[in-house]
């Protein structure tokens, strides 16, 4: 899930490029002397696509510099769906090809990767978190074609159809917004927790508009707790002590941090070494009333979702830090067919976010096939009209007025256990769920992500709710289930 | 006094690592007259290089050691490919530009090797002195200073001392200098010039390797290191002049402690480190463009 990665924040990352891409951004975008597509096709353009025998779909990934690990899953898990779609006799007959494009580091290649792609005559494009993505959009637009917005979220910014405005109906998203997650992690925090204060650190580099921050204040203030303080980092900062000096003196009872696995490891380890760890609910509530300052760590999806920012803080991360996660992103489902596909075309296991960009294929495919055609207002009328999905994990789908993947009752809420330490102390005690079990894809980590079920079970119950029953019946993720099944609202206070 | 105390640990631990890698570029550019845009990559392949001894079960101090030894080798490595076909015919690299792209190059290609043959994910190294007698860390006016910190700043403070006394003492940092200064002239004195150069270059590499592992519990072994670490690291070179060792060190502490205070004035302040950090180095080289410690050469026509 971390791999979503800096996505949710790619299409901010023009100053963070800037400044990390130096000369061989320079010579990149020196390399190329237009930004324009040559030859792209005008508005409302032709089809393209590959050959009469092939679909041509392009990819556009961070397969180098910072987020190329991002690239990594992208690449195999579009791998191992292409294989299935091709094995199942493709699309009409017509096998799919990717042409996958690497912006690097650097927003400027946006536009011409994108032209470039459109000269390879694509039948649409997954963006899967590379930079460039606000660059290239006004051509997108102009040009109408088909993207699905894979590891970026234009729909926190505002600029996703429909309320992005007409000219930018071709776009789709699939990522899990952030406006969502901290909507649900702020109800969680004051309803769940009790907790009146928060503080947050966010990447001033990745988030230069603060419009990440913007919506931590709006969500958090709608749930009744006050903002106590505001620290910025950038992305390749390793000190944060000032910045955790003047927050120790404010005690807020939450510390939202939104950066990167790195910025989540390190932060928690210097509470570590400050004297700060996160202890439990009650031990960070009490900073409030003269106790020490123990503050509940909540993290980004891309930052703290996965179990990587544990393996990076060793011993300092404390089970208890959550963050936000969509239901169709718990890739270790066995009712999810993109760890099958694995398996099977690659001889390996999903690590998170192997679901989303397969997800985004399909639903590219599906509109080609529902359109009968390349031509790419027939296929953006064919992805909005295609009906409900299921592909790589959670069934999900788009309509004429939402180009939105993902609902509010699908968020839940994920936190780390331990494997290698065993289930940590809590009263009442709860059960690891099932995918700890020997055999399961955890039993052999140290650590990984866990699904609460309880804090968003209503909502995800709605959502989905025979997947919900799965997971109750079968425990998976269900750290408020107690050793009798039953689920309770004081669970899971460590 | 928190805040004094904070600024102080934040520019020892930071700026001793930066004055490490900053050691590398002045210890090239004394052999070579040029700046090895590789030296930041090279922390790359030292940490994810450790990160593979410890991921096979080997204790951290050996590899430490086995990094040392292999980012020396990737240095050399460097020269020979980036450096050495620029000096066929007896060329100056450093009358012309075309180090920039090749030294730069040979960067670009080592990060990329690093992620097909071990991965792009960051990964935690253990500390090489996790605790002393017990200590594993010591709060000062509720700041805290660890193992590592300290490690940091004594081992920085003996390169540093080590470079510096080799340079001016010894005959091959007087070699080293005299290749600097008129290669020509060092080699009819009998001087290997080509092995000075290759020794230059595996030294600077070893002292990349001695800042990841050292610097790895703080920052990580990412890939994103060599180039903000190799970035600033180079700023702190040119800032106490490149070719100084005690200019690296000064250079190092003056970056660090810039960044320190501006994240300590403001909660808004990292906004504003890379501004500050260049306004200093454009202020000093004004006044100073040598360096501070840097040596001004003087043509004699």
């Amino acid at each position: 899930m971390s791999r979503r990665q800096f996505l949710q924040w790619a299409g901010h990352a023009g100053l963070a490029a800037a400044a990390a891409a130096g000369a061989p951004a320079l010579l990149g975008s020196c390399a190329y002397g237009h930004d324009g597509p040559p030859g792209g096709a005008g508005p409302s353009g032709g089809g393209g696509g590959g050959s009469s025998d092939t679909l041509l779909v392009g990819v556009v990934a961070p397969f180098s510099g910072v987020g190329s690990f991002l690239g990594d899953i992208v690449d195999r898990s579009l791998d191992a769906a292409v294989r299935q779609v091709n094995s199942t006799g493709g699309v009409g007959g017509r096998k799919v090809e990717l042409v996958e494009r690497d912006t690097g580091i650097d927003p400027s290649a946006g536009p011409r990767v994108y032209a470039d792609l459109v000269s390879k005559g694509v039948v649409g494009i997954l963006w899967c978190g590379a930079v460039g993505f606000g660059q290239a959009l006004p051509q997108v637009r102009r040009d109408h074609m088909p993207l699905v917005a894979v590891f970026n979220d234009p729909f926190s910014s505002g600029h996703l159809y429909p309320e992005g405005g007409e000219a930018g109906r071709s776009v789709f998203q699939i990522l899990l917004p952030d406006r969502y997650a901290k909507t649900v992690l702020a109800r969680y925090a004051s309803t769940d927790r009790g907790y009146r204060t928060a503080a947050y650190m966010y990447d001033s580099l990745l988030d230069p508009d603060a419009t990440a921050r913007a919506r931590f204040e709006e969500a958090f203030g709608a749930a009744g707790i006050e903002v106590a303080g505001v620290e910025s980092f950038s992305l390749l900062d390793s000190d944060y002590g000032p910045q955790l000096q003047r927050l120790r003196e404010r005690r807020p009872h939450v510390l939202y941090v939104d950066g990167l696995a790195a910025n989540t490891a390190g932060v928690v380890s210097q509470l570590h070494d400050l004297g700060a760890p996160y202890v439990d609910t009650p031990t960070a509530r009490a900073a409030g009333t003269g106790g020490d300052w123990h503050p509940h760590v909540f993290g980004s999806p891309p930052g703290s979702g996965d179990k990587s920012w544990v393996e990076l803080a060793g011993d300092n991360a404390r089970v208890g830090t959550v963050t936000a996660w969509h239901l169709g992103g718990l890739v270790y489902l066995p009712s999810f067919a993109i760890g099958g596909w694995m398996r099977k075309f690659l001889g390996r296991e999903p690590t998170g976010g192997e679901e989303s960009a397969p997800d985004g294929l399909a639903a590219l495919l599906a509109g080609v096939r529902k359109a009968g055609s390349t031509d790419r207002d027939k296929v953006v009328r064919g992805m909005e009209e295609a009906g409900p999905l299921t592909f790589a994990s959670l069934e999900f789908g788009f309509t004429p007025e939402r180009h939105l993947a993902r609902i509010p009752d699908e968020v839940a809420i994920v936190t780390m256990e331990r494997a290698a330490l065993g289930p940590a102390p809590t009263e009442p005690p709860y059960a690891l769920g099932r995918e700890w079990s020997p055999g399961q894809v955890f039993a052999t980590t140290p650590a990984g992500p866990t699904q609460l079920v309880r804090p968003t079970l209503e909502a995800n119950r709605r959502a989905h709710p025979a997947l919900v029953e799965q997971i109750l019946a079968e425990g998976y993720g269900t750290q408020c289930t107690k050793r009798n099944g039953a689920l309770t609202p004081e669970c899971k206070v460590h | 006094m928190t805040d004094l105390v904070q600024v102080i640990v934040s520019t020892a631990t930071i700026g001793s690592a930066l004055a490490l890698v900053a050691l590398g570029y002045s210890l090239v550019f004394s052999a070579t007259g040029i700046v090895n845009f590789a030296q930041g990559p090279l922390l790359v392949v030292a940490g994810y290089g450790a990160y593979a001894v410890t991921r096979a079960g080997l204790p951290v101090a050996l590899a430490l050691l086995l990094a040392v030894a292999g980012t020396a080798a990737a240095g050399a490595v460097v020269e020979v490919v980036a450096l050495r076909p620029l000096r066929r015919d007896g060329a100056d690299p450093a009358a012309g530009v075309g180090w920039v792209l090749t030294t730069f190059a040979a960067g670009l290609v080592a990060v990329d090797m690093v992620r097909i043959t071990v991965d792009a994910a960051p990964h935690a190294l253990a500390p090489v002195v996790g605790s002393v007698f017990g200590w594993s860390v010591w709060r000062v006016a509720g700041v805290a200073v660890t193992p590592t910190d300290v490690s940091i700043v004594v081992v920085t403070l003996a390169a540093v001392t080590g470079v510096d006394v080799a340079m001016s003492r010894t005959a091959r940092g007087r070699a080293l200098r005299a290749v600097a200064q008129d290669r020509e002239a060092a080699a009819l004195m009998g001087v290997d010039t080509t092995t000075v150069v290759t020794c230059a270059f595996a030294a600077a590499g070893a002292l990349a390797a001695v800042a990841a592992v050292l610097l790895a519990p703080k920052v990580f072994v990412r890939l994103e290191n060599g180039l903000l670490l190799g970035l600033e690291a180079f700023v702190a070179a040119v800032l106490g002049g490149l070719g100084s060792a005690r200019g690296a060190l000064a250079g190092g502490y003056a970056v660090a402690a810039v960044s320190a205070v501006v994240r300590t004035l403001s909660p808004s302040g990292s906004r504003y480190e890379f501004v500050a950090v260049f306004a200093l180095f454009l202020v000093t080289l004004a006044v100073r463009p040598s360096g501070l410690f840097g040596e001004r050469t003087v043509e004699k026509v």
